[in-house]
């Protein structure tokens, strides 16, 4: 009591040590240069194909520019015009909020229901795994076109089902201003489920299986193993998936565009469609310019919110 | 084949809106406004679709002379082919100034127009290139990036010579700026045997479509086809005709000239007019958003629907389909009694020279033996170039030889007889201005699914209109010999 012991050095200060720290350093330090230098040409790539032209398409957002010809600032005229007078923005807007939550639920839940279905079989899995990736490998032009097919009036799946007294499965796929949006979703989550339950089988290929034992041990039934032990240990997949599947439906072009071109009136529009629309056929680019500033600022906020779930370590 | 001077007097609007939906980009990057370009196209772009530039013609061999780089959206192997046989190689045979002519493809009308944007813009680009016709000029000629013509159309006599109506329209802000190759018409395009075994007549007026489409109907057949799934643009041929057999041309060009407006009664009674259509299904059983260009034409063959409301362009394409009934074609009806007759007409194809070609002189050269009537005429009367280019000049049924398509002879020397009489109308691709087309036909399912009134959509294309017609941009119309 009352005798002050002062705290050990956390490092010996002996010349041997102070030699090898600052050899330590510098060893540290030519890695981190060598492997910048690594990056580097990619970083110079990225930056001048994805950096430049990004910037470029923001500040074009505050001009008037036909694509052609002299460029006139116009300030935020282009954002005043997109947020009070322009109804088809808005209803594109809707458009991708839809298009997000289905597919952050459908396929995903396909894709998961899957992928634990065939995690349990041994003979086979492959094979599984091939038929459910093969419509990932299909170009979207090539599914936009068969979907298309099947959802035609006079040669597709309707007239079987009208023919067969079901027209209330016939719902005029594509041109019910109800129905598009849903009908190329569908074709869209067609192509793109077997993608997440690949994800999904390598994910599941790596939890620990003693860890399955020692729930069964604890007695925990499947679905107790499959809410305590499978799910957190997906979470970095969940998390990947849902910041890819958010970041892709905000920006989703192919399919509204093969399919419907946004049509028709408008109920299938997205934020990429109307801003080509504007960009090509009303050669309006500022215009388009701003419509892709704001798609990006609305991106920036998903990306801001996984950096803070990274943050905040709950990704693993 | 003989082509007399002054014997033209007036020609329609044209233009192949089909031709126009398909796109091509391409990217060129380059110092100054092509890093304007860059940045807003590689975040823009992306969505453009793909552009790819492949090499066509051969080589003349002639050492140290020029290649001309041609700017082309028409992508098939067999169009490429045929505009080779009977323009380029004839061109380089006799041109030895050049050496090659090499084709920079554009994949489509919308892929043309931004593609070509896009790399004048870096003043790069082909040196003779396509447009999608003359109301696409504006902004290239307000850019400084399309050469100006006017030496060449006094030199050629084309003022005269050409249809006036189609070469008019090149006519911007006092110069030409570009020149017609080809031109088409709105035409109704029927099942003979369909009409002879039903009793039908050909309709007349409005109340005629009204009466037969029921009596089609009563059959089980749709009434018109239509397809318009992969061509959003397409909406407006029955925009086009419904404007023309509405208001009639002396009224309709009141309206594109800015003295009528928009929002005109007799506009919106056009309009309600074809919503009517719409709303009885006669316009391919309400089904037109999910049927494609060559399946409404398959639909057709295969005796689906009664009639087709399309341009001349579609006789490149119906022999493919329509083989087991004879088929018509011939005027459609106007819906207004107290109008004229007309076709509605337009040009579809336009051809002009980038301002930053490196062989001006060469440019001109192969600009002048694209538009002058003898070098592709052989390849338009065998049938070979219908959609791709078409003289626009007058034909004497003795210049198509033995065993061309009848009908087509007939239509051609149809829309010929009222081109002399002035008695044309005209289609928006050519006379509209191209904001106002463009929401135009972007927003007509809108109104005809009911999602979008009248009054709104055409209230909202004065306003675009008007802020067109400010900057100067709306497009020449020519004057029509009719009384209503």
């Amino acid at each position: 009591v009352g005798i002050v012991t002062p705290a050990p050095p956390r490092r010996a200060a002996s010349p041997l040590l102070v030699t090898r720290s600052s050899s330590r350093t510098r060893a540290q330090r030519r890695r981190r240069f060598r492997a910048w230098l690594f990056v580097l040409p990619a970083l110079i790539a990225s930056g001048g194909i994805v950096g430049i032209p990004s910037l470029f398409t923001v500040g074009l957002s505050f001009f008037s520019w036909s694509g052609l010809g002299a460029a006139h600032f116009i300030g935020f005229q282009n954002f005043v015009q997109l947020f009070t007078d322009d109804s088809v923005f808005v209803v594109a807007v809707e458009h991708v909020l839809i298009w997000t939550v289905w597919f952050l639920t459908i396929p995903v839940a396909l894709g998961l229901g899957s992928a634990l279905l065939v995690s349990r079989i041994s003979r086979g899995q492959i094979a599984y795994r091939t038929i459910f990736y093969l419509p990932v490998t299909i170009a979207s032009v090539v599914v936009s076109k068969i979907w298309q097919w099947l959802y035609d009036p006079v040669v597709g799946v309707d007239p079987v089902l009208q023919a067969h007294h079901l027209n209330f499965l016939a719902p005029n796929w594509l041109t019910s201003t109800h129905v598009v949006l849903v009908s190329i979703m569908i074709a869209n989550t067609w192509a793109w489920w077997g993608f997440l339950s690949v994800l999904f089988l390598v994910a599941l290929g790596q939890i620990d299986g003693t860890l399955y034992d020692s729930a069964k041990v604890d007695g925990a039934n499947a679905w107790r193993s499959f809410r305590f032990v499978t799910l957190p240990l997906l979470r970095p997949t969940l998390i990947f998936i849902g910041l890819l599947t958010t970041l892709w439906s905000f920006i989703t072009f192919d399919y509204p565009y093969l399919m419907t071109q946004g049509g028709p009136a408008h109920a299938s529009e997205t934020l990429s469609t109307w801003m080509y629309f504007n960009l090509i056929n009303m050669s309006q680019a500022g215009y388009a310019a701003s419509i892709a500033t704001t798609t990006t600022g609305f991106l920036l906020v998903v990306i801001a919110c996984y950096v803070y779930v990274r943050i905040r370590g709950w990704e693993v | 084949m003989h082509v007399e001077d002054n014997q033209l007097v007036v020609a329609g609007p044209g233009g192949n809106p089909w031709r126009k939906m398909v796109t091509r980009r391409q990217l060129l990057s380059s110092a100054g406004k092509g890093a304007l370009a860059l940045g807003a196209g590689a975040s823009l772009l992306p969505v453009l679709g793909s552009s790819n530039a492949s090499a066509g013609t051969r080589s003349a061999g002639a050492t140290g002379a020029a290649t001309l780089r041609f700017g082309i959206e028409y992508t098939d192997t067999p169009d490429q082919n045929t505009v080779k046989q009977y323009i380029l190689n004839p061109f380089l045979a006799s041109h030895k100034d050049t050496a090659a002519i090499d084709y920079v493809v554009y994949n489509g009308a919308s892929a043309l127009d931004a593609g070509l944007k896009l790399a004048l813009s870096a003043h790069a680009g082909p040196d003779v290139a396509d447009e999608n016709g003359p109301s696409y000029m504006p902004p290239f000629a307000n850019a400084g990036t399309a050469m100006q013509l006017d030496d060449l159309y006094a030199a050629n006599g084309w003022g005269t010579k050409l249809f006036k109506f189609a070469t008019e329209p090149c006519l911007y802000k006092g110069h030409y700026y570009c020149t017609p190759s080809e031109y088409e018409g709105l035409h109704l395009w029927y099942n003979v045997d369909m009409f002879k075994k039903y009793g039908w007549q050909l309709p007349k007026s409005f109340d005629d479509i009204l009466t037969l489409g029921k009596a089609v109907q009563e059959t089980g057949h749709w009434v018109f086809m239509a397809g318009f799934s992969d061509c959003t643009a397409c909406w407006e041929w029955w925009n086009s005709y419904a404007f023309n057999a509405q208001l009639g041309a002396k009224k309709l060009r009141q309206v594109l000239t800015g003295a009528v407006p928009w929002t005109d009664p007799a506009v919106v009674e056009a309009m309600t007019k074809l919503k009517q259509l719409w709303d009885l299904a006669f316009i391919a059983n309400k089904e037109a958003s999910a049927i494609s260009y060559d399946e409404h034409w398959a639909l057709f063959g295969a005796g689906k629907a009664a009639m087709v409301m399309e341009g001349t362009w579609g006789f490149s394409t119906i022999h493919e389909y329509v083989k087991d009934f004879t088929f018509g074609v011939t005027t459609l009806p106007m819906w207004n009694p107290a109008v004229e007759q007309v076709v509605p007409l337009g040009i579809g194809e336009v051809e002009f020279i980038n301002s930053a070609t490196k062989y001006p002189a060469q440019a001109k050269e192969f600009l002048t033996y694209l538009t002058d009537p003898p070098s592709h005429l052989a390849g338009y009367i065998t049938g070979k170039m219908i959609s791709i280019y078409a003289p626009c000049v007058y034909l004497t049924e003795s210049q198509f030889p033995p065993g061309t398509d009848p009908i087509f002879v007939k239509t051609i020397l149809e829309i010929q007889g009222l081109i002399k009489e002035g008695k044309f109308g005209y289609v928006s691709w050519a006379f509209w201005p191209f904001k106002t087309e463009a929401y135009m036909y972007d927003n007509l399912s809108s109104v005809l699914l009911g999602t979008l009134s009248i009054e709104s959509y055409l209230g909202q294309m004065q306003k675009i209109f008007d802020s067109e017609k400010a900057a100067g941009d709306l497009p020449t119309v020519p004057v029509p010999n009719v009384t209503a």
